[in-house]
């Protein structure tokens, strides 16, 4: 009896740890054709001209092993949304294999199944049917996800007289009842309201700790840092690295640090993700622009006084931290930069909260529109706790009247006037 | 098509059966929605073949007299060719969308896309059913009355149900790469109805053509569409049994046919998703 109970446990043990989706060394390959819809006409004659392949994954592999949360992040066009759509079966690999092991709901397409006819009702029904559950299944689940939905009151209008907002919280609700092993979420957090939003997170949550497997899609670092556990970073369809969370996004960062992948920032995600990414164990809290006594100034003219705050945070100990500033031209160019180890003291260690000024006397920056970055990491700068990039704005209006370029360099003339004499 | 395609249909046509509550909600929806929003709903299913006999009753009863042999009016006979001639139509031109018009979940949700022409097939099957309905009314009306062989169209429906799957796989699969499909798939259809005895008995043509090309009635019988046509005429109209050599001939036809293109369906149903 008790070794059959060990023998048991021992079986529960190897069964937990296989993993419920393998991706063994895929590739998938997509024919790009410069106009859609093909006719009998272009198959004849054109399709070699017209046809090129692109590899929108390169022999891929990883594992995504039960109850873990695996985050995917990269690039637009870095085969994120191919790798979804293979894992949720809408298509095949060109070579390789996608296992899965259990029942996958994608929160892909919300309310693909939706008619606008119908009533909310109806459409429960039939967006359930398309994710797969059964008309039973529904009727039991049907009041949890209409209050889930907060959509008691219309439910029976037809779903063309719906919001938008409506709409995406119904076929949320809806996909979120179906009861999967494997969940695929592919930035669905855009649905609803701050409120219904929150609650989208909680249910995420409830998952998670319900021990479903999440893979998750999104251009958010910070979502990805606090909703996974690990991590793979596709670069233009490439496995780029795969691992804990942390490592992966911080391998990523300093990338996109390094300049390596110099348009990421520009390329993608929210207003706000472009201008800011880090760590965040460190943290800057505000910048302030300042001149000789005015505060929160934004003009100035050339050869003002020019003051910066930085104000800043950290809840646990970093080890030698630095601020770094640095000035552009609004047409990108790089000004100036310096940082804060120039400075006769440093602390070692730092935890709480502090500020550091940058003062200049005399600006010697030329008319023009400005912006600056604020970073926050430590003194190698393996480690980017906070970064505010090109975030703050100001405009030198009246500077010398015959100079021209990016800033007054101090000088004088020599020579004129002995010429003739 | 040896042996070994037969495991691969089977797992295909298991899938079908397995997700038979999602086809089940796709056709109600498909039907229901049809009429969405009109005055009528439902009742158009049958109002449209009513004012479709009404039509053929005036133009052919009252303002061009066309006299048939049999004891029923010309407009029965077009009405009872014509309920599954639509079905067949519609049946052939709603396939060739059934895939391109649903992009959205063919790109978006898994589930067998096998179900897609499939729903299509059956919510025009029950069109046809319903318009069986008014045909029975009809018969009654005009005092044609009904035969023990009427026992025999259960048969009759199975065979073309098969036959207008198979059309429906063939080019819902083939439209996915070439559109030029759906566009010509209307003038194919309609071309097709002149060569099968809808509008026109197949006697007639026995009888004109029995001197000079006697080879003319074969070479009609060997439109598959034919046998399936003429059985419901007989059986409905002559209180007959169906020609059973030429029917026979129309039934291996249509599940040769269709074995061919759900294999084919099936085989290429990986690539719609990047073709959509």
């Amino acid at each position: 009896m008790g070794a059959e109970g060990q023998f048991q446990q021992s079986a529960a043990v190897k069964v937990a740890s296989s993993p419920v989706v393998e991706v063994l060394d895929v590739v998938k390959q997509y024919r790009v054709r410069h106009e859609k819809g093909r006719t009998l006409k272009e198959a004849f004659l054109r399709q070699r001209i017209y046809q090129e392949t692109i590899n929108a994954l390169d022999h891929v592999t990883f594992d995504i092993h039960p109850g873990k949360t695996m985050g995917v992040i990269g690039r637009n066009g870095s085969g994120k949304s191919t790798l979804l759509k293979l894992i949720a079966g809408t298509s095949r690999p060109t070579s390789g294999e996608v296992k899965v092991n259990g029942r996958v709901s994608a929160l892909l397409e919300l309310g693909a199944g939706f008619h606008p006819d119908f009533s909310g009702r109806e459409n429960v029904f039939l967006d359930g049917a398309i994710m797969g559950l059964s008309r039973r299944t529904v009727e039991e689940r049907f009041d949890e996800i209409v209050a889930f939905a907060e959509m008691e009151e219309f439910i029976d209008a037809p779903a063309k007289t719906y919001s938008s907002g409506m709409y995406m919280r119904l076929a949320f609700s809806v996909a979120v009842s179906v009861d999967p092993d494997i969940i695929l979420i592919d930035e669905v957090f855009a649905v609803g309201d701050e409120s219904f939003q929150r609650k989208c997170l909680e249910r995420i949550d409830q998952f998670k700790s319900d021990g479903k497997t999440i893979v998750f899609v999104s251009h958010s670092l910070d979502a990805v840092r606090s909703l996974c556990d690990q991590a793979v970073w596709l670069d233009r369809g490439a496995l780029r690295a795969q691992g804990g969370v942390d490592k992966v996004t911080d391998y990523y960062l300093w990338a996109v640090n390094e300049g390596d992948e110099k348009r990421l920032s520009a390329d993608e995600g929210t207003h706000e993700d472009q201008q800011r990414w880090g760590t965040r164990r460190g943290e800057v809290i505000e910048v302030g622009l300042f001149g000789e006594a005015e505060e929160n100034k934004h003009i100035f003219d050339t050869g003002d006084s020019f003051r910066v705050r930085v104000a800043y945070r950290s809840r646990e100990e970093i080890e030698e931290p630095v601020i770094g500033l640095a000035i552009y031209r609004s047409d990108g160019v790089l000004c100036y930069g310096c940082n804060t180890s120039e400075m006769d003291r440093t602390p070692d260690k730092f935890k709480g909260e502090g500020e550091v000024w940058f003062e200049i006397d005399d600006l010697s920056l030329l008319p023009g529109d400005y912006q600056i970055s604020v970073a926050f990491h430590n003194l190698e700068q393996t480690e980017t706790y906070d970064h505010h990039d090109r975030k703050y704005r100001f405009k030198v209006l009246n500077g010398p009247k015959i100079e021209i370029g990016l800033c007054h360099l101090s000088h004088t003339w020599r020579g004129w006037q002995s010429g003739e004499e | 098509m040896g042996g070994g395609e037969k495991p691969l249909m089977y797992s295909d046509l298991k899938q079908l059966a397995e997700y038979r509550e999602l086809l089940r909600t796709l056709v109600s929806k498909d039907i229901r929605s049809r009429y969405k929003g009109s005055v009528l709903g439902f009742a158009w299913n049958f109002a449209i073949p009513v004012l479709q006999l009404l039509v053929f009753w005036l133009l052919f009863g009252i303002i061009v007299k066309v006299k048939l042999e049999g004891a029923y009016p010309y407009a029965v006979f077009l009405f009872t060719g014509l309920l599954p001639w639509n079905f067949l139509a519609n049946s052939i031109i709603g396939g060739s969308v059934s895939i391109v018009g649903n992009a959205n979940l063919v790109k978006k949700i898994y589930f067998p896309l096998q179900i897609l022409p499939a729903t299509t097939v059956i919510s025009q099957f029950i069109s046809l059913l319903l318009g069986m309905i008014v045909l029975a009314v009809v018969i009654l009306v005009f005092g044609i009355g009904l035969s023990g062989y009427l026992l025999l169209l259960p048969l009759v429906f199975l065979v073309q149900l098969v036959f207008a799957a198979g059309l429906a796989y063939l080019f819902g699969c083939a439209n996915v790469f070439f559109r030029d499909v759906q566009h010509i798939l209307g003038i194919l259809v309609m071309a097709w109805m002149y060569v099968t005895p809808v509008l026109y008995p197949m006697s007639q043509v026995a009888d004109r053509t029995a001197d000079k090309y006697p080879w003319a009635t074969t070479l009609m019988h060997l439109n598959p569409m034919t046998g399936i046509i003429t059985a419901y005429q007989q059986i409905i109209l002559d209180h007959q049994p169906p020609d059973w050599p030429w029917f026979g001939y129309s039934a291996i036809v249509a599940v040769v046919l269709f074995v061919a293109s759900f294999s084919m369906f099936n085989h290429f149903k990986f690539r719609f998703e990047e073709e959509v």
